[in-house]
């Protein structure tokens, strides 16, 4: 069967990555992310209306906060914060 | 559900994990892909799924029969019957109110004068004139239509389907699937770009390569976009645009320039914004959509800011408008006339108000004016006056670009005049601040990583490993995040 190539120039010269590398890159970028921002997360979590959605996301949520204060990572956040013109 | 937002971010999740589980089954992929683009829209309203629905279907059924008849007058009824379906659904949801106001102050304003000519009292009979007064007793047959979200962009992609399909340029596709998924796609189906089913159509083929990402240039494009909106657009909007287009008559005229130049700065660095993050998605998911913006304040004419900016609607307007009225061929006149009416039209298409008509018919007369211009003006080109008048020419499109966008933003015409009565009005400006440049310049210069300009940087990111790539990712977001203001407004073109 013949196979339709719609690809940039830039790809045939292996300008992406495979598929299964961007997964993990995609899973380290989650687990970064949750990590700096997880107190930042929970804060706004908290200012969600009552109810279900509130309770799943503060459930899921604190676990990582708890991680992240413990490790003092989301204090790169709150210093961004301090710094921001707009006030974070 | 918004792009930078936590529930968008939980959601493509979702997304990516079930399109690279189900990437080697493409019917499944394919269906995966739909449920996501449905359950994205649905978010706003699920009634409007309804809508979305009818119209793939519609557009699949008419066009599979076109692509079937062999006689030309059948294609073109069918033509004509897709398309008025399009444009009815368009015009209901869209342009009811309007038209029936529009009618509704017509009939008002002849009334009036018919009025004054009888009896000479146009003043008390204008300010007192009620509509019973004007035998206009019977109420309006206004209805209260919400707006679905997104109606423009879709409507125009199954148009533009059909249109294809009629000129035999792409065939019909065989599966409704297919062609459901490319209609209600989730990264482009809000605000664009509106993506032509000869484009991504083929890419929902299973014989498509797709499982070689350009990780970097999605990272890229998706971070420089959360950057335009949420530090740029947001901070923009609150600290000069907002106040000054809220109530003019309390600037003067330094803090109404910066007013007016912080909007094109913020509607460039949001509307590009939402266009990078659509990409930037979309290629994580194996997709490649055309760039929608590529600089566009640094065009020297208007036919090139055109070029520029949100590129996938001027090349629909040229194609299936401006060419069939009649294009570039035939006298002076007749394509004047082409042109101020392709701006018009696409003025109305950004939204059922007259602002918006005016925006258009402002670009459309530049544009005139600049084809008048440039058949009086012989300059040879790389030349030194060459150089200084594309410079110069540069400024002044870039000028009447922003006064453009005044009527684009203002809430009626009143508050126009006012704002721009205001230039008259000179004093110490209150809003002009360190901070209040300083991101205007920032939002300016964004423009220089539009187009392939950052293409070192996505190659340089593929290279690097993938743990560093997805922390790199993650430290810029914080950044981001930090450094912009709380809350996240919608995208300017979410109206549209």
């Amino acid at each position: 069967m013949k196979t339709v190539s719609i690809e940039e120039s830039r790809y045939s010269a292996n300008a992406g990555v495979n598929l299964r590398y961007v997964v993990y890159g995609i899973i380290s970028f989650v687990v970064v992310c949750l990590l700096m921002n997880g107190s930042a997360l929970e804060k706004n979590a908290t200012l969600m209306e009552f109810g279900v959605m509130r309770n799943i996301c503060m459930t899921a949520i604190h676990p990582v906060s708890v991680v992240s204060s413990f490790l003092h990572i989301d204090l790169f956040r709150n210093w961004i914060e301090s710094l921001s013109i707009m006030g974070g | 559900m918004l792009f930078p937002t936590a529930v968008f971010a939980v959601f493509f999740l979702f997304v990516f994990t079930g399109s690279w589980l189900l990437a080697k089954q493409n019917s499944l992929w394919k269906l995966w892909l739909l449920a996501s683009s449905y359950l994205f829209y649905g978010w706003w309203n699920w009634r409007f799924l309804f809508l979305i629905v009818a119209c793939s279907v519609v557009n699949f059924l008419i066009a599979a029969a076109i692509s079937k008849s062999s006689k030309s007058i059948k294609k073109r009824i069918l033509l004509a019957l897709a398309l008025v379906f399009d444009l009815g659904v368009l015009g209901f949801f869209k342009y009811y109110g309007f038209f029936v106001m529009s009618a509704y102050r017509s009939v008002y304003s002849l009334n009036v004068f018919y009025d004054w000519l009888r009896n000479g009292s146009f003043f008390q009979n204008y300010l007192l004139a009620l509509p019973e007064q004007i035998n206009l007793s019977c109420s309006l047959p206004l209805l209260d239509v919400v707006l679905p979200v997104g109606i423009s962009f879709f409507t125009f992609q199954a148009m533009s389907y059909i249109i294809d399909v009629y000129r035999s340029e792409i065939p019909a596709s065989k599966s409704l699937l297919d062609f459901s998924t490319y209609l209600s796609f989730f990264p482009q189906l809000v605000a664009g770009p509106i993506v032509r089913a000869s484009v991504l159509l083929p890419q929902f083929s299973e014989n498509v390569r797709r499982h070689n990402i350009d990780a970097g240039r999605a990272s890229t494009l998706i971070l420089a976009g959360l950057f335009k909106k949420i530090v740029v657009a947001n901070s923009i909007s609150r600290i000069v645009v907002d106040p000054v287009f809220e109530d003019p008559s309390a600037y003067a005229a330094p803090d109404i320039i910066l007013g007016v130049y912080g909007y094109a700065i913020q509607i460039y660095c949001d509307f590009s914004a939402y266009s990078d993050i659509a990409i930037g998605v979309a290629l994580l998911l194996g997709f490649r959509f055309p760039i929608n913006f590529n600089a566009p304040y640094f065009a020297s004419s208007f036919r090139e800011f055109w070029q520029r900016w949100h590129i996938s609607l001027s090349t629909w307007l040229r194609d299936y408008l401006y060419i069939p009225l009649g294009g570039s061929r035939g006298k002076q006149w007749h394509v004047q006339r082409n042109l101020f009416i392709t701006f018009l039209l696409g003025g109305l298409w950004h939204g059922a108000q007259w602002r918006f008509v005016m925006w258009g018919a402002l670009h459309g007369s530049y544009l005139m004016l600049e084809r008048l211009l440039l058949r009086l003006v012989h300059i040879p080109r790389n030349s030194v006056g060459d150089r200084v008048l594309r410079v110069a020419s540069g400024v002044v499109v870039f000028n009447l670009v922003c006064l453009a966008w005044v009527f684009f933003r203002v809430q009626s015409f009143s508050d126009a005049w006012v704002l721009l009565g205001q230039l008259g009005c000179w004093k110490r400006g209150a809003l002009w601040s360190f901070s209040a440049v300083f991101l205007l310049l920032i939002g300016f210069s964004m423009q220089l990583l539009d187009g392939r300009r950052m293409e070192p940087v996505w190659n340089w990111l593929n290279r690097q490993s993938f743990l560093l790539h997805g922390a790199l990712v993650a430290l810029i977001l914080t950044l981001i995040l930090g450094f912009g203001p709380k809350g996240v407004a919608p995208f300017i073109y979410f109206q549209f």
